[in-house]
């Protein structure tokens, strides 16, 4: 029998070799794993929605629409072009010293200057009168401010398109006499209007002019064919030695402009508005 | 009594011998790999942080010792490196080595360190490559840590099992590319070797502690790829690169248990939504064309459809069908990743994904995993190491089935 010292002294080797593990050096079986086996075979695969769905019909297919629109129109100008005045400062070949005058005149004045190419001239022209007398009040300006060859001339000028705007924002004069180049000082205009010898409703603004003449025979039988042709409001007015024959009364510019185009077509090309 | 001293006798011989770390053996030295760091073709700089020579015919040149940084320039033809004391200039055919003087040297290129040799070449006349000749043991230390995560110790066996991948891949390459004038990249295209500043002491101890093993299949070393997640299911590597057809690289669920392995990554599931504007903005970047932006004469009905015509046995989609407004393209393989990336992101995470659209303009992707799926998943593994799985089962009873280790020296 062993003593309990040689039993101790047995367990110390028996104890290392357990730990050394001694089978393992010698049959090259090296590695075992601690952990469970069940973490190393699966039994059944994994269920599992998004990887079963990649076998079905279903995620294989997509469509997007959309629809493309043309573009919109243009906007329409914020303006619209009228019958009116301007005072033309320069007019010449060169286009060098009409951008001279025009940066000058700039500098002089908060109206718009333009500078026009046509007819194979440059020209500078400023503002946008409807109304002859505003046109005569700035060339009296400018020529103080030294543009002595200033002249009014008469042309399709810009008015903003909302047509309430030009009317809620002028200072209704009274009546015009008929525009020409040759009455340029408003105190003679106004006088003539004074001289209006037929009256008319306070409301109107604006009138179709067809001719002047100085045979008021000639303007009564015009006024009876304008009357048998259109059917509006026709008439006419003496002013001095003349008389003048009108067609229509108007409170807008736009009422009075499709009326101008109708009688411009129907045998009056030369028909011009007046306020 | 005479029995008993026997016996004590005995158990100590064996004693002795069941500790044989006491004698720590000579180690045979590891190879060195080439890895490209960069290939320049203007005028750039390396900077010497310890003596390093540069071996003449007629003399050994120290760099380092007063002006640490030289500049390197291509010349047509040739180049020419010098520093404020000294120029050389070479012909094409000259590759240049500068070697360190002692284990401790490193030279920073581009703002990263490097142990080991510098090897510099001009390749076809044109591209001047500067090459770090390195330790391969040393070379994994910066690697494995780039490639994954080493900041928990329940990552440790991961990181040995990525330790040998990596080793594997790289003796591999090697032995390809031998006649090369480098071995691997130093980025994606091989591994990434992050240079001095990636290691740490956790993967570091990783590559010590699995010196020279590699993964073999049949007397030769093993395909070895890895991946970062495989989203529950694992690719078969002829799916993704037709050259590759083995046996331990085939489709089968990524599981342990009765879970998936990487369900903790962050992209084991995710999801993806693109609305029509995106996806003119993505074809308008890949082929010129707005389609959203075009001018029509009429009101337009402008479709985008997606249709997967085929996914591979593990349910990645393999081919794809794009078509927008009047052009329609087919996709296979990387271009389908490629063709949804985003600013965001580079590319789809991966091909394993279903579509849906949930209005007229809205896309949705929903997909797992990340990476091709072929071999480890990275994530897999890191979760098998916190579980308790070594190393060695990760590898061969996991991931590469039918494989086994082996050390090379």
């Amino acid at each position: 029998m062993m003593s309990s010292k040689q039993l101790a002294l047995l367990s110390i080797p028996v104890l290392l070799l357990f730990y050394c593990n001694p089978k393992t050096l010698l049959t090259g079986v090296t590695h075992t794993s601690d952990v469970d086996s069940v973490l190393f075979y699966q039994q059944n695969p994994v269920a599992d929605p998004f990887l079963d769905e990649l076998h079905s019909n279903h995620g294989n297919s997509a469509r997007l629409t959309t629809l493309l629109l043309p573009p919109p129109p243009p906007p329409p100008p914020d303006y619209r072009e009228i019958q009116g005045f301007r005072i033309q400062l320069f007019a010449g070949t060169d286009s060098i010293s009409a951008l001279s005058v025009q940066n000058k005149v700039n500098n002089d004045t908060d109206d718009p200057v333009y500078l026009i190419h046509e007819g194979g001239l440059f020209k500078i022209q400023v503002g946008d009168y409807p109304y002859r007398i505003d046109a005569d009040n700035m060339k009296l300006l400018l020529n103080s401010k030294g543009y002595d060859g200033a002249w009014v001339a008469k042309r399709m000028i810009h008015v903003p398109s909302d047509s309430s705007f030009v009317d809620s924002n002028m200072v209704i004069p009274p009546p015009p006499p008929p525009v020409s180049e040759q009455q340029p000082k408003p105190e003679a205009v106004t006088n003539q209007i004074t001289d209006s010898t037929t009256a008319q409703p306070v409301q109107t603004k604006f009138k179709i002019q067809i001719m002047v003449t100085a045979d008021e025979l000639k303007a009564q039988q015009l006024q009876l064919d304008l009357e048998n042709k259109f059917s509006i409001d026709t008439y006419y007015e003496q002013a001095g030695n003349i008389y003048k024959v009108f067609i229509g009364r108007f409170q807008t510019r736009a009422d009075a402009e499709v009326l101008l185009k109708n009688v411009r077509e129907n045998g009056y090309p030369d028909a011009w508005l007046v306020y | 009594m005479i029995r008993l001293n026997i016996f004590i006798l005995m158990a100590l011989i064996l004693l002795a011998g069941c500790i044989p770390q006491i004698k720590e053996a000579a180690l045979t030295p590891a190879p060195k790999i080439r890895v490209l760091l960069d290939s320049i073709t203007k005028k750039d700089s390396i900077i010497f942080n310890n003596v390093y020579a540069l071996k003449a015919e007629e003399a050994d040149y120290e760099f380092g010792k007063n002006n640490r940084r030289i500049y390197i320039e291509p010349l047509e033809p040739g180049y020419r490196i010098y520093n404020e004391n000294r120029i050389f200039k070479f012909t094409v055919n000259d590759g240049v080595i500068f070697k360190s003087k002692d284990d401790e040297g490193f030279f920073t290129f581009h703002g990263k360190r490097y142990k080991g040799d510098i090897l510099i070449s001009l390749i076809a006349n044109k591209d001047l490559q500067i090459i770090n000749r390195i330790d391969l043991e040393k070379y994994l230390e910066s690697v494995v840590p780039a490639e994954m995560p080493s900041h928990k110790t329940g990552y440790y066996e991961a990181l040995k099992s990525q330790a040998i991948c990596a080793r594997t891949y790289a003796v591999k390459k090697m032995d390809e590319r031998r006649d090369r004038s480098f071995d691997v990249y130093d980025d994606h295209r091989d591994q990434v070797y992050g240079g001095l500043k990636a290691q740490t002491t956790l993967a570091s101890n990783a590559v010590k502690e699995t010196r020279g093993d590699v993964m073999m299949f049949d007397n030769k070393l093993a395909d070895v790829f890895y991946h970062s997640t495989s989203g529950g299911i694992l690719e078969s590597a002829e799916n993704v690169w037709p050259n590759y057809n083995q046996p331990y690289l085939k489709s089968r669920q990524d599981a342990i248990g009765q879970s998936f392995a990487d369900e903790n990554s962050p992209y084991f599931r995710w999801s993806d939504t693109l609305s029509i504007n995106e996806l003119d903005v993505i074809f308008n970047h890949q082929f010129n064309k707005s389609y959203l932006n075009q001018i029509v004469q009429d009101t337009t009905e402008l479709i985008f459809e997606v249709h997967i015509l085929k996914r591979t046995s593990s349910g990645r989609v393999a081919e794809m069908q794009v078509s927008f407004g009047d052009t329609t393209i087919n996709l296979q393989g990387y271009e389908i990743r490629n063709f949804f990336a985003k600013p965001q992101r580079r590319s789809l995470p991966s091909t394993l994904f279903t579509i849906k659209s949930i209005s007229d303009s809205l896309l949705v992707i929903n997909g797992g995993g990340f990476g091709h799926g072929v071999g480890m998943s990275q994530y897999g593994a890191l979760n098998m190491s916190e579980k308790g799985f070594k190393y060695y089962d990760i590898l061969v009873n996991k991931y590469f089935i039918g494989t086994y280790l082996k050390k090379v020296y």
